[in-house]
């Protein structure tokens, strides 16, 4: 037999699992999306276009199954013979290519929201730049989820650059996979107690990326901070974020390298 | 694929789950791992398996440690008795992950064995009842034909007749395709004949490592008359001793040798064989 690399086939294997899971999730979605355009029709309330609206649940739901990955996935490629290197190449790979996927399907839908609204004239204002309301709607304590690192974002709201959007939106959940999929690894190779320390550091990670997309950070944990913004050039904020995603994937790989399969 | 284990340790924390054991595996034989509940049986196989590693000493497959180890890993199936209540994939798709996954798959054979355990290809695997998952996880070991196929208690939950085709199966499927099983078990009297090779451990040491047919004829029982068998055993290696009145049953580990046999048959003594069931109680049982 010769030597073989498994990652190609954990990463196409992982990508269509996790987009059929997102397609279900998109299209839940969608279904609130509009039953908010209809209820915006009818009060004359502002609303978001659809990539500002999925962003902050794109956002959780990418958590949910970034912590899944360990669990489901890790344990079930190693019983299939494939090597903790190799499960985390694949799942890195098919993480990048969900978060694409996501941000291009969302990105398409929302071309399509303005065109519709356009040719059927309908009396409602989509905008990107409700940041008040969006942020006094929102409880600060559970706010690090909330779509602020688009809200608050100078580049999303005033940029009319879909790609530039779009890449945007791909970085953002793809951090927040790995930060869902760094504490999920803790939690597998530490258990319950350390774990809550993987969830301190993952709240630091989150916290990191908004400051590199120039959010103003009103999440209270981070109080005790001497600055509550700092102004990065815009490709100094794709850069980070991409650095930042690279670093917690490297914490990744050191937690699973060597772990234990849980039986 | 030959597996060489030497001075083969694991240790939690405190609690040594390996103490220093050793022994060689040749490929193509199926083997018995023998031992208690806690005796370290699946601390081994998840070894063996890559699914954890060692603190101390070595553990070689064909010559390589197989931890993290590609080509190592592809050719180890590790079957226990998995959590399925989470388990939405269907039968059907369970066997298409094994096809992606394992290059020895053999897909007829495969649904040959569905047919066989009766399982139902279109149900969610969390649906299927206990046996049938422990059917599905046979067929999925069988099926799979990895070089080192290990079977850690798979039996679980199978009723009687389900168990039975599964041996049968094990052992036909052997016969055209050889390879090394390992079947780790405690159920000792209906497996032993499946045996090649019988491996005891217990608490966390190598006990014996025989053939099997040395080990039937290893050890004897003795019956006869009180002092007559006291007699006779002098000098033996006695596993249990019972008597009625003055009928004494003594089981003796080691070879009889034809005098001792002829000895015996003139002192009206009978000379009966042990079981590995008996072996194994009397082998793991002493320091209670």
């Amino acid at each position: 037999m010769k030597q073989q690399s498994f990652f190609s086939k954990v990463a196409v294997d992982m990508f269509y699992v996790q987009l059929k899971w997102s397609l279900w999730f998109l299209s839940f979605i969608l279904t609130a999306h509009i039953i908010m355009i209809i209820v915006s029709i009818n009060t004359g309330n502002p609303l978001g276009d659809f990539i500002f609206f999925s962003h902050g649940s794109s956002k959780i739901y990418m958590l949910v199954i970034g912590i899944i990955s360990a669990y489901a996935f890790l344990t079930f490629y190693v019983n299939q013979g494939i090597t903790r290197k190799d499960y985390f190449i694949g799942a890195s790979l098919a993480a990048i290519g969900v978060s694409f996927a996501i941000a291009i399907i969302a990105t398409l839908l929302t071309g399509l929201e303005y065109i519709i609204l356009e040719m059927t004239n309908l009396p409602i204002e989509l905008d990107r730049g409700m940041v008040d309301t969006v942020i006094e709607s929102s409880d600060n304590s559970v706010s690090i989820f909330l779509p602020k690192a688009i809200v608050g974002s100078s580049i999303l709201v005033h940029s009319s650059n879909w790609l530039l959007s779009m890449f945007m939106y791909t970085l953002n959940i793809l951090s927040i996979y790995a930060v869902g999929w760094f504490i999920g690894s803790g939690y597998y190779r530490f258990g319950w107690i350390a774990g809550f320390g993987f969830i301190a550091l993952a709240i630091a990670f989150i916290v990191i990326g908004d400051l590199l997309w120039g959010t103003d950070i009103e999440e209270p944990l981070s109080n005790w901070l001497p600055f509550t913004s700092i102004d990065l050039p815009l490709y100094g904020s794709f850069l980070g974020a991409i650095v930042l995603i690279g670093i917690i994937l490297g914490f990744i790989r050191v937690i699973t390298r060597r772990v234990t399969i849980k039986m | 694929m030959n597996i060489d284990i030497n001075n083969l340790s694991l240790k939690y924390k405190d609690f040594e789950a390996l103490k220093n054991i050793s022994f060689k595996l040749e490929s193509g034989k199926i083997y018995g791992l023998l031992g208690r509940n806690g005796a370290g049986k699946t601390s081994l196989l998840s070894i063996l398996a890559s699914f954890r590693e060692q603190t101390d000493g070595s553990l070689t497959i064909d010559g390589e440690s197989p931890f993290e180890n590609a080509r190592i890993m592809q050719s180890v199936a590790f079957i226990y008795e998995k959590d399925y209540s989470d388990e939405t994939e269907k039968v059907k798709g369970m066997l298409e992950v094994i096809e992606r996954y394992r290059p020895n798959f053999d897909k007829e054979y495969a649904n040959y064995l569905i047919k066989r355990f009766k399982l139902p290809l279109d149900k969610p695997v969390h649906k299927l009842s206990k046996g049938m998952q422990s059917a599905l996880n046979v067929t999925l070991g069988l099926a799979g034909r990895t070089p080192i196929t290990i079977f850690d208690e798979a039996y679980l939950g199978m009723d009687a007749p389900t168990r039975e085709i599964f041996y049968k199966e094990l052992l036909d499927d052997q016969a055209k395709h050889p390879r090394t099983m390992i079947l780790s078990t405690h159920l000792v009297s209906e497996m032993d004949y499946l045996f090649d090779e019988v491996i005891v451990i217990n608490q966390g040491s190598l006990v014996l490592h025989e053939e099997y047919e040395t080990l039937a004829s290893r050890g004897a029982s003795i019956t006869g008359s009180a002092d007559k068998v006291d007699d006779f055993i002098i000098g033996m290696k006695q596993l249990n001793v019972q008597q009625l009145g003055n009928t004494k049953s003594v089981m003796v580990y080691g070879d009889l040798n034809e005098n001792e046999r002829q000895d015996a048959q003139l002192k009206g003594l009978e000379v009966g064989p042990i079981s590995l069931q008996d072996l194994f109680i009397h082998l793991t049982s002493e320091e209670d």
